[in-house]
């Protein structure tokens, strides 16, 4: 890998249509961010105590598997001891679970495959694993490579799952419509974007290009890549949408009035 | 006092944890409009006690009712319109202290910002303050938790070691802000290991040791009870 195989993919990469997802990932990124009453408190989310508040709390909730004991964590679930909220943490912590339990499924099984040699990370360019140790001997960095990506996917996918949570933990006081809005258009954001960044990052890894991530997404053919990619941007519109109505009348509830 | 309905009531309250008994079959009420104090040393079980209230802790035999309702009969667990103070109070230490009362208040969004503004001040709190609780001292921390637990008036207030780490005058404040809550008909369970401080405050102090009641503090520490709610 140099310098210059990387700017040409990079090139590659851009001259696509790839810029789109990107452009409409980092837009919604950034409505994401600017919703945000402190920008901040994503960023805080992923070091400090809020992904427990917004990822334990809900589990705690969804499960009560044992006693709550972190102050800020009780402050929190007391606050959020109403039976509405209740119901939503109950969705949001049910799709949380099941997001974990299929991405922890997925990146089990490829691990175990690619371990065992029953998948090739080539396997829709080159045709068939028995290519493994050729390509392993040939290109040693590709292993820590793809590794590396179950790793990015696993850290991306995770933070932005808090990101939607916490975002729609932010919204559900709109009303359960606004909650659904919010949980459906950000998780169809959730997945274009996985899909796009995932995808760019290993288009743009020299002899990367067909990854074992691009066969393991629903991205499989060229017409289902192309249609999803512009989904971030539908995504983003919707979303924006969402958030604009969210802030109008009648539906945004008056500071001091009770939901 | 009035003749309402007990808003906390203990039946047979039990607690185990680890193999150990931290509360041992406690039976309480506390009535709209009263103050219970719980005296004893430290880890006597009072917390738990509180943590039990608050729906926090899982009873491992007893019932706990709290506004009318089970707490077992409660999705989650946890009662709502609850105020309550820890020890110590639990707040992000990143964000200021607005930020802090005003995430909290946002969860129920029954509070205007400037209300919340306002009960900064009631606890002598520059709400303008950009200083972030992690560099806050150990008092203003205490008025903070304290602002937080009666911001929203609640119908049940739990206060665990209120005037940890006060001064006279911080001390004076939590007392006047005991009697508005209970003025207006809060039911209060207070925790704590002073008791000269806290049967300033209460209607009825009960001694709490090794998890179990063994009865009520001295009578004449104990002040009046407040008058009969309309």
């Amino acid at each position: 890998m140099t310098t210059r195989t990387i700017g040409v993919n990079l090139g590659v990469a851009l001259g696509g249509r790839r810029w789109l997802w990107l452009v409409g990932g980092l837009a919604g990124l950034w409505l994401f961010a600017r919703h945000l009453t402190n920008p901040w408190d994503i960023v805080m989310s992923a070091t400090q105590q809020n992904p427990v508040t917004f990822v334990v709390i809900p589990l705690y909730l969804f499960l009560q598997p044992a006693d709550l004991l972190n102050p800020w964590q009780s402050l929190t679930a007391l606050r959020l001891g109403s039976t509405r909220v209740w119901w939503w943490t109950h969705v949001a912590a049910a799709g949380l679970l099941a997001g974990l339990l299929a991405g922890g499924l997925a990146a089990a099984a490829g691990i175990v495959a690619l371990a065992s040699g029953r998948w090739s990370w080539r396997w829709g360019r080159f045709g068939h694993l028995s290519e493994y140790p050729a390509v392993l001997a040939r290109e040693p960095w590709s292993v820590p490579w793809h590794y590396g990506l179950i790793a990015l996917g696993f850290l991306f996918g995770g933070l932005w799952a808090v990101g939607v949570l916490r975002l729609a933990l932010t919204l559900w006081w709109q009303g359960p419509w606004m909650a659904w809005l919010a949980v459906v258009t950000l998780g169809l954001l959730t997945v274009a974007l996985s899909n796009t960044v995932l995808q760019g990052v290993v288009w743009w890894l020299p002899g990367a290009q067909f990854s074992f991530y691009y066969h393991w997404t629903p991205v499989g053919s060229r017409t289902v890549s192309w249609t999803l990619g512009y989904t971030p941007l539908l995504a983003t519109v919707a979303a924006a949408a969402g958030l604009w109505m969210a802030d109008q009348p009648p539906w945004h509830a008056p500071q001091g009035e009770a939901p | 006092m009035t003749t309402e309905a007990p808003r906390i009531i203990l039946q047979g309250v039990h607690k185990r944890y680890q193999g150990r008994d931290v509360v041992h079959g406690i039976d309480l009420t506390v009535a709209p409009g009263e103050v219970v104090g719980l005296i004893g040393p430290n880890g006597c079980g009072k917390t738990t006690l509180l943590r039990i209230v608050a729906g926090l802790v899982q009873p491992t035999a007893g019932t706990v009712t709290v506004g009318g309702r089970q707490l077992a009969d409660l999705p989650g667990g946890v009662p709502e319109g609850l105020g309550v103070l820890f020890d110590p109070p639990g707040l992000l230490p990143h964000l200021s202290g607005f930020a802090n009362l005003s995430m909290l208040a946002s969860i129920r969004r029954v509070m205007t910002d400037t209300e919340v503004r306002a009960w900064m001040q009631r606890v002598r709190l520059n709400p303008d303050d950009k200083k972030r609780v992690g560099a806050y001292s150990q008092g203003m921390v205490q008025r903070l938790g304290i602002a937080q637990a009666l911001m929203e008036a609640p119908d049940v207030l739990l206060l665990d070691e209120p005037t940890n780490a006060l001064d006279p005058d911080g001390v004076e404040l939590v007392a006047s802000l005991i009697g508005e809550a209970q003025s207006r008909g809060a039911a209060i369970l207070v925790a704590s290991h002073y008791l000269e401080e806290v049967s300033r405050v209460c209607t009825r102090v009960l001694k709490i040791a090794e998890g179990r009641l063994i009865g009520a503090a001295r009578e004449d520490l104990v002040r009046t009870p407040a008058p009969e709610l309309p």
